[in-house]
């Protein structure tokens, strides 16, 4: 197990480099330049040429991303050329509201998709099933944005229950989480049915009932635990869609989160927000799958690292 | 004086299927089976025999469909019960070990869960000695370091383990019936005896009845007290397990004992095999099943399939046995 999460961290921390080798030439790669957004339209030579001094983009790109890396690898991942925060601060800020929509989607999308794919596949070839798989095709299809905008409709403009917009404790992260976990929930509650009908027919379970045990004993003690040993696969990987689907979400719903965070960065041509942000994410998602991969064992006693 | 157990009436199962509509499984299926015996069924695949035994705990697929038959237990048409009346025989009354250890018990639990898990159901434990209890069942199926065993997931056991272990498992409880479906066939010989002693020490000690299914006449022969013997979704013969082996009367049963290796005989004569296949559920409409792979048919058998006839103590389901006993 211990020479398994040494080989594990490093392989992440291989990843991570190799994000980072991307996330800079990305940035680079991408048009307009943060000089011309700081000074404006009417700057001199002089002022253009000594910012590029300041923020050190005279040199080679090459050269910016070891500096880069080795502040990076320090816990530096530069300062805002827009606020003039350090990226550090400006993530530390913002990370409880992304953190949250992110843990209350997640509970929402797993909870609802595994409920509904164990009932659609108890239900199989019933309305039940074929209803419960239509909405699960409207989470999977359905644009976050249309989503965002129909509930804010509903809930906030006719009903008056939730707020449109903007941030003010839990109440404000109802809408977005529910958003943002739609998607998930489609995926998980395919995932799930498919996976139950499968443990279903399996000889254990007939040994179950053989040995007298009823059918919510069959489902839940019986069927579930082995069904979701794929769904807790699908559960890491929906993390990486989570992020994109947070920039769209917070967007909407005018949270301070990363997303947006990330959103006003780009327009402004704000590089080190940007390098810092994705970076942060990229490793996010990497370890979330890594967490996801050390409960498989916990899941499936079969599975052990070695 | 032995009393019956369980008595199956006129049993007739059939399968749903959307291109052939509805295949007959079994056809009027009747038995019994004594307190303490042991029955053998036999037959080959796709004859009906695990359809059978699983219509008794009524644990059938959905798709089949149960139009006719009774099932009495103990004086009581278990058919009649309630799903959850059902539940409460089921491992505790009736108990079943399968052909497939190594896919039938749960992956992701300790076999000690497993077992304490039946006691629990049917109230032979509690939470506070059902760890007690499952090491004792362990250690009267003879699996060695049963303290350390009740903390091991299935994989790590083997085959013949495994099957001890559904083995305490269906006799927890110290059910009436065992119904053992092939319960050595994924086994190696050598574990295939020392499964089968096993359920003999245990069926004299708990005074339980098995019903026996397998393809292995060796097993039926070592095993059983009567036989029967199945063929297209009915019983071809029924007898005591002696004068089965050593007056088969319908042509199948001599067929089928033709067909198994005898170390006594004296002569090397080869095998004989009975010619054809199994015809598929839902082919034969009318007339004896077998007579296309029977050396004796006649016109009769392709006109009408031939009733049970009792002769002595013997059942046989054959025209040539017509004039010499009654009709059942």
């Amino acid at each position: 197990m211990s020479s398994y999460l040494v080989k594990r961290i490093f392989t992440m921390m291989i990843t991570i480099l190799g994000v980072s080798v991307l996330v800079f030439m990305i940035i680079h790669l991408i048009p307009g330049n943060p000089i011309n957004h700081i000074l404006g339209d009417f700057a001199t030579e002089e002022s253009i040429r000594e910012l590029e001094i300041r923020l050190g983009l005279d040199r080679s790109i090459p050269v910016q991303y070891f500096s880069y890396m080795l502040n990076a690898i320090q816990g530096d991942l530069g300062t805002s050329y827009i606020t003039g925060y350090t990226v550090v601060e400006e993530i530390l800020n913002r990370i409880p509201i992304t953190a949250q929509l992110a843990l209350f989607s997640m509970v929402f999308g797993s909870i609802t998709g595994i409920v509904i794919g164990v009932i659609a596949a108890v239900k199989k070839n019933t309305i039940y099933d074929q209803l419960a798989m239509l909405l699960a095709l409207v989470g999977i299809s359905a644009p976050g944005f249309w989503i965002a905008l129909f509930l804010i409709l509903l809930f906030s403009y006719q009903l008056n229950i939730f707020p449109i917009s903007g941030y003010n404790g839990f109440y404000s992260l109802v809408l977005p989480s529910i958003t943002l976990g739609l998607g998930t929930a489609g995926s998980i509650a395919r995932m799930t049915r498919s996976s139950m009908l499968d443990v279903i027919k399996q000889d254990y379970i007939r040994t179950a009932k053989a040995k007298g045990a009823g059918v919510y004993r069959l489902i839940f003690r019986h069927s579930l635990q082995n069904a979701l040993i794929p769904v807790v696969t699908l559960i890491g990987m929906q993390f990486g869609y989570l992020m994109a689907g947070a920039v769209v979400t917070e967007t909407v719903f005018a949270l301070p989160g990363l997303g947006s965070l990330i959103v006003s960065a780009i327009s402004t041509r704000d590089i080190p927000t940007v390098q810092g942000l994705l970076l942060f994410m990229a490793a996010m998602i990497i370890i979330v799958n890594f967490v996801v991969d050390l409960l498989y064992t916990k899941l499936d006693p079969r599975i052990q690292y070695e | 004086m032995t009393s019956e157990l369980l008595k199956i009436e006129n049993f007739q199962i059939s399968f749903k299927d959307d291109e052939a509509g509805t295949i007959s499984a079994v056809k009027d299926l009747s038995f019994h089976i004594n307190e303490g015996e042991t029955v053998g069924l036999v037959g080959e695949s796709g004859c009906g025999k695990s359809v059978t035994a699983l219509s008794i705990m009524r644990l059938i697929e959905k798709n089949a469909s149960f139009t006719e038959g009774k099932t009495v237990f103990e004086g009581e048409d278990i058919n009649l019960f309630s799903e959850k009346e059902m539940q409460s025989i089921r491992g505790n009354k009736i108990s079943m070990i399968f052909q497939e250890p190594m896919t039938s018990l749960n992956p992701v639990h300790k076999i000690g869960k497993q077992i304490g898990e039946v006691l629990h159901l049917h109230g032979f434990a509690n939470k506070t000695n059902s760890i007690e209890k499952t090491i004792e069942i362990l250690k009267k199926v003879g699996i060695p370091r049963a303290e350390s065993i009740v903390n091991d997931y299935p994989h790590q056991l083997s085959g013949g383990m495994r099957q001890r272990v559904m083995i305490a498992m269906a006799m927890a409880c110290n059910p009436k019936l065992l119904i053992a479906d092939e319960p050595t066939t994924a086994l190696d010989v050598t574990i295939q005896a020392q499964i089968l002693d096993l359920m003999n020490i245990l069926q004299e000690e708990y005074n339980t009845a098995i019903l026996l299914i397998t393809h292995d006449l060796g097993v039926i022969s070592e095993m059983a007290d009567r036989v029967i013997v199945m063929y297209y979704g009915q019983i071809v013969e029924q007898a005591d397990v002696r004068t089965l082996f050593k007056q088969p009367k319908h042509p199948y049963t001599i067929g089928l004992l033709n067909s198994v290796p005898n170390i006594d005989s004296e002569n090397e004569s080869r095998l004989t095999p009975i010619d054809g296949n199994v015809p598929n559920l839902g082919v034969i409409k009318s007339g004896c099943p077998f007579r296309a792979r029977c050396q004796h048919a006649h016109a009769k058998c392709h006109e009408e399939n031939p009733p049970l006839f009792k002769h002595e103590s013997q059942y046989v389901r054959c025209w040539l046995y017509d004039e010499q006993g009654g009709i059942v």
